[in-house]
């Protein structure tokens, strides 16, 4: 029988270049995370490559449906049931 | 004068007189070239109450100081009249090779008044200039014009900007495309060509273009070259703009069913990540540009097989999502009819899913659309209603072939309240209530909606501001977008290289330049400043006020229903404040008018200022 994770999972989604990684994952955290707690566990995951990636300057930071500033990164928390997204940064069409 | 050739024509399509005329140093550095020039030629020579599709509407093209030189994306050039869509300045910005291809004919730009008996094209080479038949030419698609033109003048390297049949029958949707992708849209240039019986412009130049500073430049370059394959254009390089739609979807703020939601459940299916991975068939670049964003689709199976199209955020999800349609392979159908037949994509899909909504409401039956059963998310309907809009064809056709909110005139029965526009012209793709900074740029734009005049909903998306508000402060950062985007669209060069640029600053060392003005970033951007109040004049001589600033019905009177922006709607009281504080940050008064001491002080006629 399949275990239900919905509430302790964090779903983080891959968007534009992040796709290398794959398209996201679904994480089973057992509490809150601060931003560089989820960087390890997704680089634990998918390699060191990935926080290179991640912490390009031009990457965008989602969180639920907010776009996350640089500097309020530190201050991030993310807790289970929560959504994040990396993607390039954005502009115009 | 370096930078510019210091001349540029004069075609009067009525009596076949062609001229040579001088661009002064003095109105060059006022105005700078593309916008500016436009703005500046329409205030000037568009008479007052002139019916756009008249022969007295007078049809401009400007290139900018850059066009020609190695500035990096610079090929740029500019159309402009008044438009038949809004009434107001009309303008469309296209790239390909036409800008550069003028200046080296010797043209800074070409002016085009009254209309022909019969269809002609302009066919400019070098110093030769004439006015030859287009009768042949009548009738067929762009595509086909451009290579019928080259065969017949026996040159493939001519650059051609033409319309198809949706300009010929002066749809207010009409565009008008060079180098097969690239096209001069919104706001119904195509139209303006089409009722001058002007069906192309043909030019092929071999010259060069005198810049001041060669050596500095040329090292300048060196480096704008690189930073173009860095960090800030790589969105571009790799999928193109259709990057934006799955993030689009995540913020909750890309249109669906004609703008009542933020969030589409097939958006993966549509997103730009998907379409690099089963339909792009090639990416191709402008000249003089390093990023090469254009991302060329091919269909490679069912009823649209062998279709290729160039697919970018726009179109993609205003014919796509917008309408509830989520097959790559009719929105590149869609696309491909719109740039050969010649109407506008963002039009076209805004036009499509305000048909598609008043379907769904009973408003439209299935006999008003000629058969068509135009749900939400039907994807053949949705191709052979754009079909249909372009040549004007059957019930649908007549009715849409102008746009969401002339269809809504026609239509009446309060369709006007999802007739999303601003000025008559349809809103771009994206959404009103969940990016609100951005839908006050869109409605204070001079060429009604328009995300390309001050770039304002990059705030809201990036986070800065609270994107579900609005207050005082965004009409500052609307203006300031305005007249920065003012420069660029003067200069002219891509709005895709902006992120390049670290300062204003290094933006006037461009022009600085090129031009060998000492011009510096605070004199750039009173430029900028001085065009934007020059086209607003000539709005202004065309009845502009207040109440044309306001975004549709929709904004303030439905709340989005979708599992990011629930609920999202604009605060009327709000949009208020928000737009009087626009007002004042331009220096306007209450009703949208400069004062007669800031235009004087901008160097512009104060006799249309309180």
């Amino acid at each position: 029988m399949e275990e239900n994770n919905g509430h302790r999972t964090v779903k983080v989604e891959f968007f534009g270049p992040f796709r290398e990684f794959g398209s996201g994952m679904d994480l089973v955290v057992e509490g809150d995370l601060t931003f560089e707690q989820l960087l390890d566990r997704l680089v634990q995951e998918l390699g060191e490559a990935f926080r290179g990636r991640a912490l390009k300057r031009n990457t965008t930071y989602i969180l639920n449906n907010k776009v996350i500033r640089r500097k309020g990164l530190s201050e991030l928390r993310i807790s289970p049931g929560d959504r994040m997204a990396f993607a390039l940064v954005l502009g115009g069409g | 004068m370096k930078g510019y050739t210091g001349k540029y024509l004069r075609v009067n399509l009525g009596n076949g007189e062609i001229k040579s005329e001088i661009l002064g140093e003095d109105v060059a550095r006022s105005f700078l070239g593309g916008y500016g020039l436009v703005a500046h030629t329409l205030y000037n020579e568009v008479p007052d109450g002139a019916d756009p599709l008249s022969p007295q509407n007078v049809l401009c093209l400007w290139t900018g100081p850059v066009a020609g030189t190695p500035v990096p994306v610079s090929s740029k050039y500019i159309m402009g009249a008044r438009s038949p869509a809004t009434g107001f300045i009309g303008f469309g910005i296209s790239s390909g090779g036409i800008g550069s291809e003028l200046k080296a004919a010797g043209w800074d730009g070409l002016i085009l008044t009254g209309r022909s008996e019969k269809p002609a094209y302009v066919f400019i080479q070098n110093g030769q200039v004439e006015i030859r038949d287009a009768s042949h030419l009548w009738g067929k698609t762009t595509w086909q014009t451009e290579e019928l033109i080259r065969e017949e003048l026996c040159d493939d390297e001519i650059r051609v900007s033409s319309i198809g049949p949706a300009g010929e029958l002066t749809t207010c949707l009409a565009n008008i495309t060079n180098d097969r992708n690239r096209q001069v849209g919104r706001s119904g240039m195509g139209a303006i060509m089409g009722s001058k019986n002007l069906k192309a412009i043909a030019i092929r130049g071999t010259g060069n273009v005198e810049v001041a500073h060669l050596d500095e430049l040329m090292e300048y370059c060196r480096d704008l070259y690189q930073r173009c394959r860095g960090p800030a254009t790589e969105k571009y390089r790799v999928l193109g703009t259709s990057a934006n739609v799955l993030v689009h979807n995540r913020l909750g703020c890309l249109p669906v069913n004609n703008f009542q939601k933020g969030t589409f459940d097939q958006a993966e299916a549509v997103s730009g990540e998907t379409m690099l991975a089963t339909m792009v068939k090639k990416i191709v670049a402008c000249p003089s540009c390093p990023i090469a964003c254009d991302h060329i689709n091919e269909v490679k199976d069912g009823p649209w097989k062998g279709t290729v199209a160039s697919v970018d955020y726009e179109s993609l999800e205003l014919l796509g999502p917008n309408c509830g349609v989520a097959d790559l392979n009719a929105i590149t159908k869609a696309v491909e009819l719109c740039d050969t037949l010649g109407i506008d994509t963002i039009s076209a899909g805004a036009t499509v899913s305000w048909a598609m909504e008043a379907y769904e409401t009973g408003l439209l039956t299935k006999e008003d659309c000629d058969g068509l059963d135009l749900r939400f998310g039907n994807a053949e309907a949705m191709v052979e209603a754009v079909r249909r809009m372009c040549l004007r064809e059957g019930n649908l056709g007549a009715l849409i072939a102008d746009g969401a909110a002339r269809a809504a005139e026609k239509l009446g029965q309060d369709s006007y309240k999802f007739a999303m526009v601003n000025k008559k012209l349809e809103w771009g793709a994206y959404s009103l209530r969940s990016l609100q900074t951005a839908t006050l740029g869109f409605a204070t734009s001079v060429r009604g909606a328009c995300y390309l005049r001050s770039g304002s909903y990059q705030v809201d998306i990036k986070g800065k501001v609270d994107r579900y508000h609005l207050d005082k402060t965004r009409g500052k950062v609307v203006s300031d977008g305005e007249n920065l985007y003012a420069i660029i669209d003067s200069m002219i060069i891509c709005k895709f290289t902006r992120g390049i640029y670290k300062t204003n600053d290094e933006i006037a060392k461009v022009i600085r330049l090129v031009t060998g003005w000492d011009m510096d970033a605070e004199e750039m951007i009173r430029t900028g400043e001085r065009i934007h109040n020059m086209a607003k004049l000539f709005n202004l001589r065309f009845g502009a006020s207040r109440k044309d600033d306001y975004p549709p019905p929709r904004a303030f009177e439905e709340k989005m229903y979708d599992d990011v922006s629930d609920g999202a709607i604009i605060n009327r009281a709000e949009y208020d404040e928000a737009l009087s504080g626009y007002y004042q940050a331009r220096r306007w008064n209450e009703e949208g008018i400069p004062t007669k001491t800031f235009l004087e002080e901008l160097g512009l006629d104060p006799g249309l200022g309180v």
